[in-house]
């Protein structure tokens, strides 16, 4: 495999598929994670043609990485000098490097303080049986517990800081995260089809807003983020 | 025809698992319009319709196998029984306090729960209430007093999509001033 290759490689990817997968590490955040990873290799200019191959490499994985649904590649790099890759996720075993790599899953990606309440409460409600408020509550089912996990994870990944995500479960066993603030208040429940419904309402303005929407859309989770933004302990 | 509101308590409470009153209110489709006169169908002789001006008041108890840092009670999923067989409330025009807590206390002793205490609302507010989306009344209040209990009220959720279910939770959250029963969480905040 010769650097041209690689290089037509990278032309000829796809540019229409969603790269918000819901096996996704890094969620939405994937297309930052690609600049930081291409920008560690720019810094420094190629000082070999293995190198050069490496850097191609390198922006190959990412961008295969950004216009896919499918899981990241496992990814390591002991130094900056020394990043490896593991292809084999992508059928790209001819840009094998190295065979060394660390696999991740999304269970390894550390939360953000005010994520942990909520993570811990989904946690326990996995435990919880038919009939848990003491009368005829419902069970959570295992996919609304998934979803829910999944979004704390988005959330996580894209704000740091944040008022402490609170978690509640209805007694149709729907689970959800909820923040109220003197201004604002905001609820998003999980219904375990991928897709999330939120109610946002501004208590000054008493302005409204009730959505549902699909975990698949970036464009829409995005918005749904600047929201949550704004709800800062 | 709002007189089909009737037929509703008809139902067994606990049919449909626990959803048949529920369900049945939310299939009539009612106009806002028809809400209203629903309000004012005559369901019991023993009170007259809720008006807008009364408190209602919903006690709260504590299950002991549930936990507070879990969100398990006091959120805005605590009164989800209007999306089944209907909120229970305590008309304050019809009571007194002190009979507000004995009725709290027996309930939660029927359950072996702990009484906590009650919260309050606004008639008119909760009934102000309306989807983001269609603009239509979320919430129905219903006179059932019983001879035992002649302040006894029901709230009904009258629609069942998803973004309408999220904004009667609010509308609980905001209107019963449930915050103030989450002190756990409040002081993990500060």
């Amino acid at each position: 495999m010769t650097a041209l290759a690689i290089q037509t490689y990278i032309d000829e990817l796809p540019t229409t598929t969603s790269w918000l997968g819901k096996n996704s590490l890094f969620g939405t955040r994937r297309v930052d994670a690609t600049r930081l990873f291409s920008g560690s290799f720019s810094k420094r200019p190629a000082t070999s043609d293995y190198e050069q191959l490496l850097i191609l490499a390198g922006q190959a994985l990412w961008l295969t990485l950004e216009k896919s649904k499918i899981a990241e590649p496992t990814i390591s790099w002991t130094s900056d000098l020394e990043p490896s890759f593991s292809t084999r996720y992508f059928g790209l075993n001819h840009f094998s490097l190295n065979e060394e790599h660390t696999e991740l899953s999304d269970q390894d990606m550390p939360l953000p303080a005010y994520c942990s309440r909520a993570a811990l409460a989904f946690e326990h409600y996995e435990s919880l049986e038919q009939g848990w408020d003491g009368e005829e509550a419902e069970k959570p089912d295992a996919a609304t517990l998934t979803d829910a996990g999944y979004f704390l994870r988005i959330l996580g990944s894209h704000i740091s800081e944040l008022a402490e995500a609170r978690p509640m479960l209805d007694a149709d066993g729907i689970p959800g995260i909820f923040w109220n603030t003197d201004n604002r208040y905001l609820s998003i429940s999980f219904y375990g089809d991928f897709s999330l419904t939120y109610f946002h309402k501004d208590l000054q303005s008493e302005y409204s807003e009730a959505r549902t929407i699909s975990m698949y859309s970036s464009e829409e989770i995005s918005s749904l983020l600047s929201t949550i933004e704004e709800f800062q302990g | 025809m709002p007189k089909r509101i009737s037929s509703v308590f008809e139902l067994d409470r606990a049919g449909d698992k626990g959803k048949a009153r529920f369900n049945a209110i939310c299939g009539f489709g009612y106009s806002n319009e028809d809400v209203c006169l629903s309000e004012n169908v005559a369901l019991t002789p023993h009170a007259p319709c809720v008006a807008d001006e009364e408190l209602l008041a919903r006690v709260l108890e504590s299950p002991t196998h549930v936990e507070l840092d879990m969100g398990l009670k006091y959120t805005p999923a605590a009164f989800s029984d209007a999306h089944k067989w209907g909120l229970s409330v305590q008309r304050q025009s019809l009571t007194t306090a002190e009979e507000i807590n004995l009725f709290g206390e027996a309930k939660a002793k029927a359950k072996e729960r702990t009484y906590v205490g009650y919260v309050k609302a606004l008639t008119a507010d909760l009934r102000s209430e309306l989807s983001p989306q269609s603009n239509k009344r979320l919430l129905g209040i219903y006179a059932t007093a019983s001879a035992d209990v002649p302040s006894h009220a029901d709230i009904y959720a009258i629609t069942n999509s998803r973004e309408d279910k999220e904004t009667v939770k609010a509308a609980f959250w905001l209107h019963f001033k449930l915050e103030a029963y989450m002190p756990a969480l409040q002081a993990a905040a500060t």
